[in-house]
């Protein structure tokens, strides 16, 4: 259907820049309707920009590669997607690595299961609670670092804070050991608290893994960590008859007060991660 | 953007050691807008100093300044860092990652946390460097030009205003080394890009101001030109290769191309900005010392 009128072309730019009043665009809009010429010089001032805006915003969510297991597991959790593709590059956010940790921890809880009310099984408890503490700490000393992290001197040169980056891939990785941990935990003999007696001691010996990372490199500083801890906790085991007297109430203020130091030697030295500039 | 006036480079007295080396010694040069090329043999501190100019090594003592700020301090190498690009000499990847996964990673440390918009800027900067039909490919199945070539498109990502490529066209065929020469000639403008490299023919090629280097100290500052100048009347043609010459050698048609001193007989001939290089640096370019 076409009208015996047209709208006045400076009308219609006006309709197309916005500047129209509520009325009159409501009245260009109904003739718009009916007239084909009116349609065509509408068409013709329409800016083509918002549009091609949109066709590019739906092509780049289209073309979108398909992320990875990890980074998809992340994301189903509800991670934010930069924050879960900096965690996917992440060298100990690895299905291998969380088969090891798991295996590793389960062959302890089993035997503990199997031997339980023995000597033997006393010390497989022991392994079991001294390794399930100290997974996370390796985890993070292959989470970030020189020789570890591919792209580690490209990271250093760009404005991402690299404290905050070693933070977010630290927190991952010690949110992914507790719940391996956990989980290999309920092959432990007795559901009751001594399955989470490591919790605590794996929080100490992290926080300590990234202190001492601000003089050392993360792998010297998660083997220093990991040898003091195994010592310690073999001579206060073999010391006091008791292979779960590191997990008892001593030993848990202890992991409080090294949480506690490791926080405030962490807040003074952060900024040591950002590179070898002072 | 930095003015033309003020160098974006201003490294000034630097020292450097690694051990009983010394990798800079009282090193001094200005880089500024436009591509500034590093000649020198290995060893020579070129690599070192690129790692300063990227805020990611400090110096023992000396003064450095980039886009006219101290890398020293925090704020002020934030904001170096939000404008520069940066492709190190031999850039590891995670080898799990798609090309385009691997630069939206680098593009999310750049603080582009938006999606869309990121997306679009790295397959943005994957076109620009010919990779838009690689880009989901796995990175570990790409050959090592073409993983030269995702670091440079990192280093691309948002315009850097500084951009500092350590021997980025090694490994690089010669279409490639081509291509990257567009790439670069076309991004630099009022930028300022810093590259080292071992060829004379990207200098010649690419770059309007040379440094050469050697022993951890600027030889030299000025235009391929007046690299070039420098062994003017310095080479020469001869049949025979002469006994003292220190560096000649003999060209595809038989004769021996000396550098320096004039044998008995022989013709001079234009120089090249290698023969000037060459001249310079004299024996050294010539062994292979340990790389600092």
């Amino acid at each position: 259907m076409n009208s015996t009128w047209h709208a006045d072309p400076a009308l219609i730019a006006r309709y197309v820049s916005d500047n129209l009043d509520d009325i009159n665009a409501s009245s260009l809009e109904a003739h718009i309707l009916t007239c084909a010429l009116c349609r065509e010089t509408l068409t013709a001032m329409a800016p083509t920009a918002p549009l091609e805006g949109i066709w590019q915003a739906i092509e780049t969510v289209l073309n979108a590669p398909q992320p990875g297991f990890v980074e998809q597991v992340l994301l189903r959790l509800g991670i934010h997607e930069h924050v879960a593709r900096l965690l996917a590059a992440t060298p100990s956010l690895r299905l291998s690595w969380f088969a090891a940790e798991a295996f590793a921890l389960a062959s302890a809880a089993f035997a503990a299961q199997n031997t339980a009310g023995t000597y033997a099984g006393g010390t497989a408890l022991f392994l079991f609670l001294v390794l399930a503490a100290l997974a996370p700490v390796a985890g993070v000393a292959a989470a970030f670092g020189p020789g570890v992290d591919p792209s580690y001197e490209i990271g250093i040169a760009s404005p991402m804070r690299t404290d905050r980056l070693l933070f977010i891939r630290a927190t991952a990785v010690l949110v992914a050991s507790i719940a391996i941990g956990s989980f290999a935990a309920i092959a432990l003999p007795g559901l009751d608290r001594t399955m989470t007696l490591w919790l605590l001691p794996a929080l100490g010996l992290t926080l300590a893994t990234l202190a001492v990372a601000t003089w050392l490199h993360p792998i010297v500083a998660a083997s220093v960590v990991g040898v003091v801890w195994v010592m310690f906790a073999a001579a206060v085991s073999v010391a006091s008859a008791d292979p779960l007297a590191p997990f008892r109430l001593n030993g848990q203020l202890a992991s409080v007060v090294s949480i506690v130091a490791c926080l405030l030697i962490l807040a003074q030295r952060h900024s040591v991660y950002e590179g070898e500039i002072p | 953007m930095m003015s033309m006036s003020v160098p974006t480079v201003e490294i000034t007295d630097v020292h450097k050691r690694f051990g009983r080396t010394a990798a800079l010694a009282g090193l001094s040069f200005d880089a500024p807008a436009g591509i500034t090329g590093l000649l020198g043999p290995n060893g020579a501190g070129k690599t070192t100093l690129l790692r300063m100019a990227a805020t990611v090594l400090a110096p023992d003592s000396g003064q450095i300044r980039l886009l006219g700020w101290d890398p020293s301090i925090s704020d002020e190498r934030l904001a170096i860092r939000r404008r520069l690009g940066y492709m190190p000499q031999e850039p590891g990847f995670h080898r799990s990652f798609t090309a385009f996964e691997f630069v939206d990673y680098i593009a999310i440390l750049k603080e582009m946390t938006e999606r869309p918009r990121r997306h679009e800027e790295v397959r943005r900067v994957l076109t620009l460097v010919g990779l838009e039909g690689v880009m989901d490919r796995k990175i570990k199945t790409l050959s090592g030009g073409m993983r030269r070539r995702v670091a440079l498109a990192q280093a691309l990502l948002g315009d850097p205003d500084l951009l500092i490529l350590d021997e980025p066209t090694a490994g690089l065929d010669p279409e490639q080394r081509l291509r990257f020469r567009e790439i670069v000639s076309e991004r630099a403008g009022d930028r300022t890009v810093v590259l080292s490299t071992h060829q004379t023919e990207d200098v010649a090629a690419l770059c309007p101001r040379v440094v050469v280097m050697l022993d951890g100290t600027a030889l030299f500052e000025g235009t391929p030109t007046d690299l070039t100048d420098v062994a003017t009347g310095r080479v020469w043609l001869a049949p025979e290769r002469s006994p003292e010459a220190r560096l000649s050698w003999r060209t595809p048609d038989g004769a021996h191309r000396h550098i320096g001193d004039a044998p008995a007989g022989a013709t001079l001939v234009p120089p090249t900005l290698e023969d000037g290089y060459l001249l310079l640096v004299g024996e050294r370019a010539l062994v292979e010392p340990e790389a600092a």
